[in-house]
């Protein structure tokens, strides 16, 4: 589905990711470990077509996106309708006057008939049915992010990628997620830094080093276990015990 | 000493591009300005055209309705503002401003508080357009655009307001109004 090759990226002379090479098949879970200033973040925003490789290639189910193909508005319709992302800070994200119009956005931009039907499902869904009427902006951080979730669900996209998802959530609100996103049946690629919650996340990790390479892709639980490999990446300090 | 020499030139030349009013003085200075950029002419010109293109576009629509077509003054205008523009892009390129305002500690705050603002800034403006671009199935409609644009600018002062409160607090916490 997703197949990055020698993939490299850079802000301006500032190195942010070098030559990573993954693919992430149909229906996997798959979450991405590095530091803060990895490149995570940008990597996701390959993967989401936001910015395009200066190296190497992106391949989204053997299409190769490159910004001249996104111009396309009928190859833009599709890739965006299938591929969406979660960021951050969930304030980035929102525009509209309701939770409802929020959660209604790309279903009316895809002119879908039943859209007061699919944002009542997708309210109930995550919970926030009774904010429909309410701003989106006095709401929590929380409540934004599923009104986030719900706006990119709606779509019944195809790919999920979610980043930093629990970075700003308190322990319940990140465990409710943990526990929704457990419940989806698509594929989902997450950043995370968080070595605790990540295993609850996805069964394949990826992992990236300080220098912005990838030096781990395989089992998460592993990865876990892996002291040697989280220390090369900066992930844990030398005196923290895992495992107990 | 050299920025400082830098500052009074750069001082000067915005009082006079403020008193005079001859297209021909502001050609001068454009060209001097020009001169001085070297290589850095076409990105600085750039930035100053964008910089203010909305701006001009709006006053001179906005003379031309009240007054009709006047070109002298439009050119004056017009040639005054991208003066002032540039130059100022151009100091600010060529001068250490934190150096500059070394001999006093609260203007050094205040630059290192807005430069701080204006950076964390510019990487929320770069967000928020991702965002709407990640989520904009099809081209956003007026209406849509409209939204985003009111919403972006809601972001802003929000984020102004406790950003400000914020290091505020920080400042006390360290001191700051105390000396």
């Amino acid at each position: 589905m997703v197949e990055l090759n020698n993939v490299s990226f850079y802000y301006k002379e500032k190195k942010a990711i070098e030559n990573i090479t993954f693919s992430v098949n149909r229906g996997e879970k798959v979450v991405i470990l590095g530091i803060n200033g990895s490149g995570k973040s940008t990597l996701l925003k390959i993967v989401d077509g936001l910015i395009f490789p200066q190296e190497g290639t992106y391949r989204y189910k053997g299409e190769e996106i490159t910004e001249k193909k996104l111009k396309d508005p009928e190859f833009n319709k599709k890739f965006r309708k299938e591929v969406v992302m979660l960021f951050q800070n969930p304030d980035t994200m929102i525009f509209n006057p309701t939770v409802f119009d929020e959660i209604a956005f790309s279903l009316r931009q895809l002119e879908i008939q039943d859209v007061e039907e699919k944002v009542h499902y997708w309210a109930e869904k995550l919970g926030i049915s009774h904010l429909l009427d309410r701003s989106p902006f006095q709401l929590s951080g929380g409540e934004k992010q599923k009104v986030c979730l719900a706006s990119l669900l709606s779509i019944e996209p195809e790919l999920l990628l979610l980043d930093e998802p629990v970075v700003n959530l308190d322990p319940r609100s990140a465990w409710w997620l943990i526990d929704f996103l457990k419940g989806l049946d698509i594929t989902i690629i997450t950043t995370t830094h968080n070595l605790d919650l990540s295993v609850e996340l996805g069964s394949r990790g990826l992992l990236l080093s300080e220098d912005h390479r990838l030096i781990y892709d395989g089992s998460l639980k592993e990865l876990i276990a892996d002291r040697e490999k989280l220390l090369q990446a900066n992930l844990i300090y030398p005196k923290t015990c895992l495992g107990g | 000493m050299r920025d400082r020499i830098t500052a009074l030139a750069y001082l000067t030349v915005m009082v006079m591009l403020t008193a005079v009013h001859q297209v021909e003085f502001y050609l001068a200075v454009l060209f001097i300005t020009a001169l001085l950029s070297g290589k850095e002419f076409f990105r600085l010109m750039k930035r100053s055209v964008s910089a203010v293109l909305l701006f001009s576009t709006a006053v001179n629509l906005s003379y031309l309705a009240v007054h009709g077509l006047d070109w002298h003054y439009l050119l004056l205008l017009n040639l005054r503002v991208i003066d002032m523009t540039f130059l100022t892009l151009l100091f600010i390129s060529k001068v250490n401003l934190f150096r500059l305002l070394g001999f006093s500690k609260s203007l050094t705050y205040l630059l290192v508080v807005s430069y701080s603002q204006i950076l964390l800034f510019r990487k929320y403006y770069g967000e928020l357009t991702m965002a709407l671009k990640s989520r904009s199935i099809k081209k956003p409609t007026l209406k849509e655009r409209i939204n985003f644009l009111r919403s972006a600018t809601g972001f802003f002062i929000r984020k102004s307001v406790e950003n400000s409160q914020e290091i505020s607090l920080a400042m006390k916490s360290r001191g700051f109004f105390l000396t």
